[in-house]
C-alpha cells in the first residue's frame, strides 16, 4: 500500500453517487479503485463499505470481504492443484483457478523446468486478470528475476484473513509486524487474496502469530499493536530477551 | 463453487503443531469450543454456536395420520440441509456424503433413541396424531457440524410446545389456538448428547482430540462420533477413517464421553428451562434479533482470554516451555489416566466395562438397558459438579 495518507471519507451504499467526473472538464486525473465504476460522468459505488483516499486522487471503497477477485500486478499466495500440459493449475481464492508457465520462473528453460507437486504453495505476481479470461500468474519481473516470488517452503504456516487485513499488512512497515518482530523472529508473506505465510522457530510462535492476527479485525491498529506482548505470554511463547 | 484445497504446508502445520502438543487455535487437546444456546420467538426454534460453527433447528407441527403398525404413536422426522452460505463448496438441493452422516446420527440419536415420548402426541389412536418435524440448517461450516446438529435439535425439540387439543365424544377435534389454551410442552426423558473425537495419527502414535475444527477435520485420520445420554446408554457409535484402536481406547473416549454428556446434558435442560420459565412469565421475548452471538464477539472474547492470560502470566515465573521436548504422548497418557482413576473412584461396579461393550455392541437397540442404566447413573457424581450448580458452556471444558 502507499505511504501515502489515506484517508476515510464516509460509507456509502451500492448505487450511491460519489462524485461527478467528466474527462472533458476536469483538468485533474482521479483513479478509481475496488468498488467504483465510472459511467456517464459519474462516479458511484458498487459494495457496501468506507469510501477512502489516498493522496494521489485514488478513490477507493474498503469492504470486509472474504472472497478474492483478481486484480492485475496484485501479488498472491495460490496452492498448486495439478499439471496441465506446459501450464500448472494453481487455486488463488478467486472463482476461477489460474494458470503458471512453468517457463515463468527465474533460470527456467525447457531442459530445466520447475517441479511442483500438487498441494505446495507459490508466491506469484498476477499478469493477466480480467474477468472473461483465465487469471495467469508468473514468478518473475520483466527482467526475469524472482524478486522473492516462487514456491514457498513446506515447514510455514499458511492462514486466510480477510482481505482489508492483508490490504493493511502488506506493507512491511506496518506497525503491527514490526512490533511482532520485536518479540518473535518470524518471516512473513502476505498475498493479496488474503493468504498469509508465516515462519518461526517453533510451532507455539506460529500459532501465536496466526492468532494474533485475528486482533486486527476486532481493534484499532494501535490498541493491537499494544496488546502483542500480552497476546504472546498468553501463548506461553518466549519473548526474546531484548524486551 | 469449488473446495478450497488443503495446501501440503497446511496439512503439515495442523499435524506439527498436534506433535508439539499445540492446537491451531491454542485449545487444550480435550478442550470443547464455546457452546451458546439462543431461542427465536417461536417455541421451537433454537441456534447454536459451537465456536464459529453455527446451526438452527425449528421443530414444526401437524396432525397427520399415525402409521398402522403403531396406532397410538406420533411421528418425528428430521432433515438435515446443508445450504452454500455454510460453506461455498456446498450445494444446495444436493446431498452430500457429510449430509447424510449428520443425518444419520441424528436419525439414531434422537429418533431411534426414542428419547422423546410419541405416545404423548397422540390424539385419537389410528385416526390421527401430530407429526413433529425438526428442520436443522447449518448456517456455517467451521468443522464438528454432528455435535453442533445433534444440539440444535435436541434444544429444539426440547423447548417446542404445540397446541392443546380437546376431543368430543363425537370425534370432533378442536386445536386451541396459544391464547385459548396453554400449549403442551414435548416430553423429553433422556437428553441425548453427541460427542466428537478425532483421532491423528503422526509417527505411529495416535493422538486424540476433541471437536475438532473444519481444518483438523480434513487433516484428520479418523474419527470417533459417539451419541450417548446421560442414563448411559449409547444410541450411536460411528468410527469412520483409517484409524485402529484398541478396545481399552476405545472404552477411555466412551468413559470421558460421559462425564461430558452429564454436563452437556444439564447446560440444554437448564438453559431451555430457563428460556420456558421467562416466557412463562410473559416477560417479552427478544428472540434471535437481541440473543445472537456474532463471530466478531466471540472472537474478541478469545483474544480478550488469551490478553488477560498473558497478564497474568507476567506475574508468575516465567515456566520452561516443554516445545522442544514434544512430551505429548505423556499429556495424552494422563488425561486418559486421569479420568480412569476418576471413574475407578465414582463407580464401585468391577464389571462395567462389560456392560458398556454389550451396550455399544446393541447400539440404538439398548434404550431398555436397565443395568447399564444403573451402573452408568452413579457415574459422574463428581466433587466438580457439586461446586459449579449451574452449568455453562465454560464447564463442558
Amino acid at each position: 500500500m502507499d505511504s501515502d495518507i489515506t484517508e476515510s471519507l464516509y460509507i456509502v451504499l451500492p448505487g450511491d453517487q460519489v462524485l461527478r467526473f467528466n474527462p472533458e472538464e476536469n483538468r485533474d486525473r482521479i483513479f478509481i479503485g475496488p468498488g467504483l465504476r465510472w459511467q456517464d460522468n459519474v462516479v458511484r459505488a458498487t459494495k457496501p463499505g468506507m469510501l477512502k483516499k489516498n493522496g494521489k486522487n485514488l478513490y477507493f471503497v474498503d469492504t470486509h470481504q472474504k472472497r478474492y477477485i483478481p486484480q492485475k500486478r496484485e501479488f498472491v499466495i495460490g496452492i498448486v492443484l495439478k499439471k496441465k500440459g506446459d501450464n500448472y493449475v494453481i487455486d488463488i481464492g478467486g472463482s476461477e483457478y489460474a494458470t503458471i508457465s512453468y517457463l515463468s520462473f527465474e533460470n527456467a528453460s525447457k531442459k530445466t523446468r520447475k517441479e511442483m507437486k500438487p498441494g505446495d504453495l507459490i508466491y506469484g505476481q498476477l499478469l493477466v486478470a480480467n474477468k472473461d479470461m483465465e487469471p495467469e500468474l508468473v514468478c518473475i519481473d520483466v527482467y526475469n528475476r524472482a524478486v522473492g516470488m516462487g514456491t514457498l517452503p513446506g515447514d510455514g504456516i499458511m492462514f486466510t484473513i480477510p482481505l482489508h487485513i492483508a490490504r493493511m499488512v502488506v506493507d512491511p512497515q506496518n506497525p503491527f509486524l514490526l512490533m511482532m518482530g520485536k518479540q518473535i523472529n518470524y518471516t512473513v508473506v502476505v498475498g493479496f487474496n488474503g493468504r498469509v505465510w508465516i515462519k518461526a522457530r517453533t510451532q507455539r510462535e506460529k500459532v501465536a502469530i496466526m492468532n494474533a492476527f485475528t486482533m486486527l479485525e476486532l481493534m484499532p491498529l494501535e490498541e493491537a499493536v499494544d496488546s502483542i506482548p500480552m497476546f504472546f505470554s498468553g501463548f506461553s511463547v518466549h519473548l526474546r530477551e531484548d524486551m | 463453487m469449488r473446495e478450497t484445497p488443503l495446501s501440503t504446508c497446511e496439512r503439515a502445520a495442523v499435524l506439527a503443531a498436534i506433535s508439539r502438543g499445540v492446537r491451531l487455535d491454542n485449545r487444550g487437546f480435550l478442550e470443547v469450543r464455546d457452546i451458546n444456546l439462543s431461542f427465536g420467538k417461536e417455541y421451537g426454534s433454537c441456534t447454536v454456536t459451537l465456536g464459529e460453527t453455527r446451526v438452527l433447528a425449528q421443530v414444526t407441527c401437524e396432525v397427520v395420520e399415525p402409521r398402522p403398525s403403531r396406532p397410538n404413536e406420533g411421528k418425528l422426522s428430521i432433515s438435515v440441509r446443508l445450504s452454500p452460505m455454510a460453506a461455498p463448496h456446498f450445494e444446495s438441493g444436493r446431498g452430500n456424503e457429510l449430509m447424510d452422516e449428520l443425518q444419520m446420527i441424528l436419525d439414531r440419536n434422537i429418533k431411534e433413541s426414542r428419547c422423546l415420548d410419541l405416545e404423548a402426541l397422540c390424539i385419537m389412536a389410528e385416526e390421527s396424531v401430530w407429526q413433529l418435524r425438526v428442520d436443522v440448517t447449518v448456517l456455517n461450516h467451521a468443522g464438528n457440524l454432528g455435535d453442533a446438529c445433534n444440539l440444535a435439535a435436541v434444544a429444539a425439540l426440547r423447548h417446542f410446545h404445540r397446541p392443546d387439543v380437546s376431543v368430543e365424544e363425537d370425534g370432533r377435534v378442536t386445536i386451541h389456538t396459544f391464547e385459548e389454551s396453554e400449549p403442551i410442552a414435548t416430553y423429553m426423558k433422556k437428553v441425548p448428547v453427541c460427542l466428537t473425537y478425532a483421532f491423528f495419527i503422526i509417527d505411529e502414535n495416535i493422538h486424540m482430540l476433541m471437536d475438532p475444527s473444519e481444518k483438523e477435520e480434513r487433516v484428520m485420520s479418523g474419527k470417533l462420533v459417539v451419541g450417548l445420554n446421560p442414563h448411559g446408554e449409547i444410541t450411536s457409535l460411528i468410527f469412520p477413517g483409517r484409524v485402529l484402536l484398541s478396545k481399552k481406547d476405545i472404552m477411555n473416549c466412551i468413559k470421558s464421553a460421559f462425564k461430558k454428556a452429564k454436563f452437556s446434558a444439564e447446560m440444554i435442560q437448564n438453559l431451555v428451562d430457563e428460556d420456558i420459565v421467562k416466557r412463562k412469565s410473559s416477560v417479552k421475548v427478544d428472540g434471535f434479533a437481541k440473543n445472537l452471538i456474532s463471530d466478531t464477539v466471540y472472537a474478541s472474547h478469545m483474544v480478550k482470554k488469551t490478553i488477560d492470560k498473558g497478564q497474568n502470566f507476567k506475574f508468575q515465573v516465567p515456566r520452561e516451555s516443554d516445545e522442544e521436548n514434544g512430551s505429548l504422548n505423556d499429556e495424552m497418557d494422563e488425561d486418559i489416566n486421569d479420568e480412569e482413576s476418576g471413574d475407578d473412584n465414582s463407580d464401585a461396579k468391577p464389571n462395567k466395562s462389560d456392560i458398556l461393550w454389550r451396550i455399544q455392541s446393541i447400539r440404538q437397540a439398548s434404550t431398555k438397558d436397565d443395568d447399564a442404566t444403573h451402573s452408568m447413573e452413579t457415574d459422574g457424581e463428581s466433587e466438580e459438579e457439586e461446586k459449579k450448580p449451574k452449568l455453562t458452556a465454560q464447564d463442558l471444558i
